[in-house]
């Protein structure tokens, strides 16, 4: 399997070039031993679309070092071949058939809408 | 009769069912006592008169012969789950005034067994806190008071659930667990509160945190209130994708209170370092009562517990991140208008969203963004397969476990905001049970030297409900908790 290269600058947003090996697989890391930044903070804040202003910043970095920290004891663990573990409950997806069961009532639907315009949300320009 | 508000569940069916009291009377005493309790602001909004028309269908539906299960018993709503045309916000200023067109699935079984809404139960925002202080409309207050009458927190979540209970702001509550937001408020409250095994209650409806993890449940007086809530709300339900085709047994008959013969495992793992010494004394009095009631006590050991807490704080934060992705501004809820699309989107959300909740979102964001999937969210996943396989070998010696619901009592107001991760530390016995997805249910079992509840926690084999029902009732009655909270805050 062939390594990417990856560049991890002093910040420590890491970038690919391209393919799928993961930084985990890369690094064999133990422990990430990862803190936030604020420039790192920024990026997440981006990420998560929430609007967030410098002053906030280094308080939320320590915050989220401080989470991230804590959950760091996970790499203690050895998970080698163990098979992640998504839903608590074995169940298989049902399937049901392939016709409209629902809808029809746009009014309903718009009603908490914050903008509408006819039977429409509205939001601001997108396309110029 | 003279205190209808001090009636159980059971209590009230009963006198409904033999026309000694009407709904209306009991719907009347319960709202009258709710308008006298902002103190404790366990509600966010009352619906009297909504509460009492159901009461006088009830009514009707009694003089017929046609009563259902919970007919006429009035209940508290935790404000996560939709209910039609009353709004709901999950006490998030991202969702303003938003008023569901549609009802969730279990207060729906609910009404359709003739129970009456009394209004909206105060939460942790989204349900994310354990002190019931993130809540866009303030804290809820403890109805129980510490030493010098200092005010407490009732727990979080759940903590309008817990505290509406404790006080008999109703007879009963609905409420949301997805790391011990039932079990730990019942814990501080001195109250019965019962997280179902995942998927026998649907989600269908209410606001979601951590699919994965949630589950509805209900927050009661005694373990037979808990059992005969249960049987109304669970169920197989199609629009929940998860939910299970399995029957809902009659759980009020599972309480014989004969355990002669069950196996009660105790986790070796459960005893902490630093944990209080009558939490410790509590534990073994629990021990010693299911001892005499004919039980056998099997040490085990859950060996990956202390990893508990790690792996649910990614987990729980990176559904979460995906989850509250869909408040945008652009459906429902508040919009706070920006430069174009984008800026709405992250002004909205920074206006909406509380601190706790945007420190989750982060946090899960991080944990599932290129390059460190691997190394977070998938790493706690496997973790998480290692808990739940901790509970299956403990299984294989023993049918229920017994532990402390909470490593402490109630906390003061304010005592544990400023620190993100001591806070968390209050779900170490809870958040096992929701990633093995198991039930389990805490019962009040005993006070602290400040006079203050404290609860065991039983936890069950998956839709063992009948087991654990049955041995929390044994538990109940030997620790005879009838201590109740003055009405200090009636006014």
């Amino acid at each position: 399997m062939a390594i990417n290269k990856a560049i991890a600058p002093a910040n420590g947003v890491l970038r690919r070039a391209g393919g799928f090996a993961s930084f985990a697989q890369l690094f064999r890391i133990k422990g990430l031993n990862m803190s936030v930044d604020e420039k790192m903070a920024r990026r997440i804040a981006m990420l998560s679309r929430i609007g967030v202003n410098d002053e906030q910043l280094p308080a939320l970095a320590n915050e989220l070092s401080a989470i991230l920290g804590f959950v760091e004891q996970l790499s203690e663990v050895d998970t080698t071949d163990v098979k992640p573990l998504t839903s608590a409950v074995d169940s298989i997806m049902r399937m049901r058939a392939d016709e409209v069961n629902d809808g029809g009532y746009p009014d309903d639907i718009l009603k908490n809408a914050p903008e509408k315009d006819d039977e429409y949300f509205a939001v601001p320009k997108v396309v110029e | 009769m003279s205190e209808l508000t001090e009636l159980t569940l059971a209590g009230a069916r009963d006198a409904l069912a033999d026309k000694q009291i009407t709904a209306r009377e009991l719907t009347e005493a319960h709202l009258a006592r709710v308008a006298k309790a902002d103190a404790l602001n366990a509600y966010v909004l009352q619906t009297p008169e909504l509460a009492l028309q159901m009461a006088d269908a009830s009514d009707a539906r009694l003089a017929k012969g046609e009563a259902g299960k919970l007919e006429g018993i009035p209940l508290g709503v935790k404000d996560l789950f939709c209910t039609k045309g009353v709004r709901t916000t999950a006490c998030s200023n991202i969702l303003g005034d938003f008023t569901p067109p549609y009802e969730s699935t279990v207060t729906a079984n609910l009404w359709a067994d003739g129970a009456v809404m009394l209004g909206k139960l105060n939460n942790d925002e989204f349900a994310m806190g354990s002190s019931n202080e993130t809540s866009r409309f303030g804290p809820v207050i403890n109805p129980w008071r510490g030493a010098g009458d200092s005010q407490l927190v009732p727990g979080g979540s759940s903590g309008g659930s817990s505290a509406a209970v404790a006080a008999r702001l109703g007879v009963a509550a609905t409420a949301t667990d997805t790391g011990g937001s039932i079990r730990q408020p019942a814990a501080f409250t001195g109250t019965v509160g019962l997280k179902p095994t995942y998927a026998r209650c649907s989600r269908w409806g209410v606001v979601a945190f951590a699919s994965s993890l949630d589950q509805a449940g209900p927050i009661t007086q005694t373990v037979q209130d808990a059992a005969i809530m249960l049987e109304s709300m669970a169920g197989f339900d199609a629009k929940d994708a998860t939910s299970i085709e399995r029957d809902v047994p009659n759980y009020e008959a599972a309480l014989t209170g004969d355990i002669r013969g069950l196996r009660v495992g105790i986790p070796a793992e459960y005893r902490v370092d630093n944990m209080p010494s009558e939490i410790e004394e509590l534990w073994q009095q629990g021990i010693d009562w299911l001892k005499q009631a004919g039980a056998e006590i099997v040490d085990v050991s859950l060996p990956h517990t202390k990893y508990a807490l790690p792996a649910y704080y990614i987990i729980a934060p990176a559904e979460a991140s995906s989850n509250l992705a869909r408040y945008d501004g652009v459906r429902y809820g508040m919009r706070e208008n920006g430069a174009d699309i984008d800026d709405m989107y992250a002004s909205t959300r920074a206006a909406g969203f509380g601190d706790e909740v945007v420190r989750r979102i982060m946090v899960g964001t991080y944990a599932l963004s290129a390059g460190y999937y691997d190394a977070y969210y998938v790493k706690a996943l496997q973790v998480r397969r290692l808990i739940a396989d901790d509970f299956a070998k403990a299984y294989e010696k023993c049918d229920v476990l017994l532990t402390p619901t909470t490593p402490s009592a109630a906390f003061p107001i304010g005592d544990q905001t400023k620190d993100a991760l001591q806070m968390y530390l209050n779900d170490v016995f809870t958040v096992t049970v929701n990633l093995a997805g198991l039930p389990g249910i805490s019962v009040p079992a005993g006070i602290d030297a400040q006079g203050l509840p404290l609860g065991l926690q039983l936890i069950g084999k998956a839709f063992g409900e009948e087991e654990l029902l049955r041995v929390a009732g044994v538990v109940e009655e030997a620790a005879g908790f009838t201590g109740k909270a003055d009405d200090w805050w009636s006014v």
